[in-house]
């Protein structure tokens, strides 16, 4: 374990590449070390987090649901990207609780704050 | 923070997200497919308006793709390096992010 604070971007959209539920799994693994790690949703992650969807219509695994874990793992700063909502039309309906929606300008400040930055 | 761009801007849109979260005393690096974005017009603009965010290319994968770097103002902003100078660029810098 270190000190060091790790940022993880989604920058995918959930199903058409593996990128989300790998950034995820990362997400969960650096948890059960009980590393410092911050989600950033951006561009066409911000798909990953709104409301509603349902995989299971389109005979795939709902990797989403698996979101809700990452409240016991204690990652508790999930950021949104407000500018990628709005260019998508998309409002602030999210499937996960305490989701933070930052201007771009906020959004990368708080990025440029953690020491590791991975992108998906 | 240390931007790496490892992808063309025509086709990604890594150079896009790189550009929308730089702040001024960042560097951009230019590397392998990244180097087609030498004359990317959202780049140049970029750079033309933060003067204090720096940009490099490695020289050789640059070469190797016939991107080279003309003489005009926006320009001048590229410094050329080497592949063995990317690592102390890396360690210069607080953190660094690939968009790939």
């Amino acid at each position: 374990m270190s000190d060091k604070t790790i940022a993880i971007i989604n920058s995918h959209a959930p199903f058409s590449s593996p990128a989300g539920k790998e950034a995820l799994d990362a997400a969960l693994i650096f948890g059960s070390f009980e590393q410092a790690t911050s989600l950033f949703f951006l561009a066409d992650g911000v798909f990953q987090v709104i409301g509603d969807q349902n995989a299971e219509a389109i005979e795939l695994k709902d990797y989403l649901k698996t979101f809700s874990a990452l409240e016991f793992y204690d990652i508790e700063n999930i950021y949104v990207c407000q500018q990628s909502l709005t260019e998508r039309g998309l409002t602030a309906n999210f499937h996960l609780d305490n989701v933070q929606v930052l201007s771009n300008a906020e959004f990368s400040q708080r990025l440029h704050t953690h020491n590791v930055i991975y992108r998906f | 923070m240390l931007h790496i761009i490892r992808s063309s801007g025509y086709t990604s849109n890594a150079l896009t997200l790189c550009l929308n979260m730089a702040l001024p005393q960042d560097a951009i690096l230019l590397i392998d497919d990244g180097c087609y974005n030498l004359h990317h017009p959202a780049l140049l603009e970029t750079l033309a308006k933060q003067q204090a965010l720096s940009a490099y290319f490695v020289h050789q994968h640059a070469n190797a793709r016939a991107q080279s770097i003309a003489q005009s103002a926006g320009q001048s902003a590229f410094s050329a390096i080497e592949l063995n100078d990317v690592l102390g660029l890396i360690f210069k810098h607080d953190n660094s992010v690939t968009w790939s």
